[in-house]
């Protein structure tokens, strides 16, 4: 049998914009460069959140390679592609509203996440996703691996507010990962600084506590790519 | 490098025509990208120091007149004893009503609404985003 070696597919996405997708896509590359992987960062949102960051911080983005997708491109052409080159992890971020290139995407993705702030609004697009994905799934004869990630939890917040929100969460028709992500000024600033928090200086508390709800999430979503390849036949292990 | 989860092979002929089902069964549109524009260019008399390539002026505007804005009034804390279901129930409705709306918000509407003089100022959904910038 030969060994079968790809890199990790991770798509971000979700139909509504300023979620999180582009800075939880950023930073979580950036926590897998400081344990020694490379990542390569698609950026298919018309914004060029990420391509603009990567051309504006070329130096302090170590282990990431950021690439703009053009209109017209086959992106599943361009991931196949990828794959035989490349090792480590390719991140795709999607623009925040239904398109191919987001289909696209999760059609291949190990994992997709779909960041969500706690509020209705978001909660319910990352539960439109969901069935979306479902769909997608259905159609492509395999579940897909998404999960949410709760961003943004405010430590000012009213306890009241968050348990009401925690509460609704539960009867939620998605999965969310266990690790919550702060609303922290290290997330924000990496698009100032161009540092993710783990390049930035870790002697400020803020930085070290966001370097720890990131590594936390690091290992879950390692862990939810492995728990779902135990479930899916044709599998061979990556060399580490 | 750091280990990585063992992982599963791409049927990339499969992707693609699940791709293309979907998004024809779901009306999914394709990425459209914006085209850069230019500013558009606004033809000047020739007498104006503009039409002989001197610098754009803007108009000169009157500075916007402030508005006064009531002060809300003064506050104390008042506690008492509710059942938990109620308790529950002010989370609950706080949550769904909109996002950044305080529970204190959504009990002075419930005192509003059963008939309770409530100044118009007092009514703010989450007083925390509307205090002046120092």
């Amino acid at each position: 049998m030969s060994l079968h070696q790809r890199p990790i597919v991770i798509s971000f996405s979700s139909p509504k914009g300023g979620v999180g997708k582009s800075t939880t896509c950023a930073c979580l590359a950036g926590s897998l460069a400081a344990r020694g992987n490379k990542v390569h960062i698609l950026d298919t949102d018309t914004n060029r959140t990420l391509a603009d960051w990567a051309l504006d911080f070329p130096q302090d983005t170590t282990g990431i390679t950021v690439e703009a997708i053009s209109e017209g491109t086959n992106l599943l052409g361009h991931l196949r592609q990828l794959c035989s080159t490349l090792d480590g992890f390719i991140f795709v971020d999607v623009a925040g509203a239904w398109e191919t290139y987001a289909l696209a995407a999760a059609s291949v993705a190990d994992l997709v996440i779909s960041p969500a702030k706690l509020n209705v609004p978001d909660l319910k697009m990352a539960a439109k996703t969901r069935a979306f994905l479902d769909h997608l799934g259905t159609t492509l004869g395999r579940p897909i691996t998404h999960r949410v990630l709760i961003n943004e939890v405010s430590a000012l917040a009213s306890s009241h507010y968050q348990r009401g929100a925690f509460k609704s969460l539960e009867s939620a028709p998605f999965t969310a990962f266990n690790t919550l992500i702060g609303d922290r000024a290290p997330f924000a600033e990496i698009f100032s600084t161009g540092q993710t928090p783990h390049f930035a200086d870790q002697s400020r508390e803020p930085v070290r506590k966001a370097v720890a709800q990131l590594d936390e999430l690091t290992n879950e979503v390692l862990a939810t790519i492995d728990a779902a390849s135990q479930d899916i036949p044709m599998l061979t292990k990556v060399a580490a | 490098m750091a280990s990585q989860p063992p992982i599963r092979e791409i049927d990339w002929k499969k992707a693609a025509q699940a791709v293309q089902d979907v998004a024809t069964a779901q009306n999914v549109p394709t990425s459209v990208f914006p085209k850069p524009t230019e500013a558009p260019t606004v033809p000047h008399s020739e007498t104006s120091p503009e039409g002989q390539g001197g610098a754009t002026r803007l108009p000169k505007t009157a500075r916007p007149a402030k508005q006064s804005v009531p002060a809300p009034s003064p506050t104390k804390t008042f506690s008492c004893v509710l059942p938990v279901y109620l308790i529950e129930e002010i989370q609950s409705r706080t949550f769904h009503a909109r996002p950044h709306q305080t529970t204190n918000y959504t009990t002075l509407m419930a005192f509003k609404e059963a008939g309770f003089h409530v100044k118009a100022e007092d009514l703010v959904p989450d007083r925390r985003r509307s205090r002046p910038k120092a």
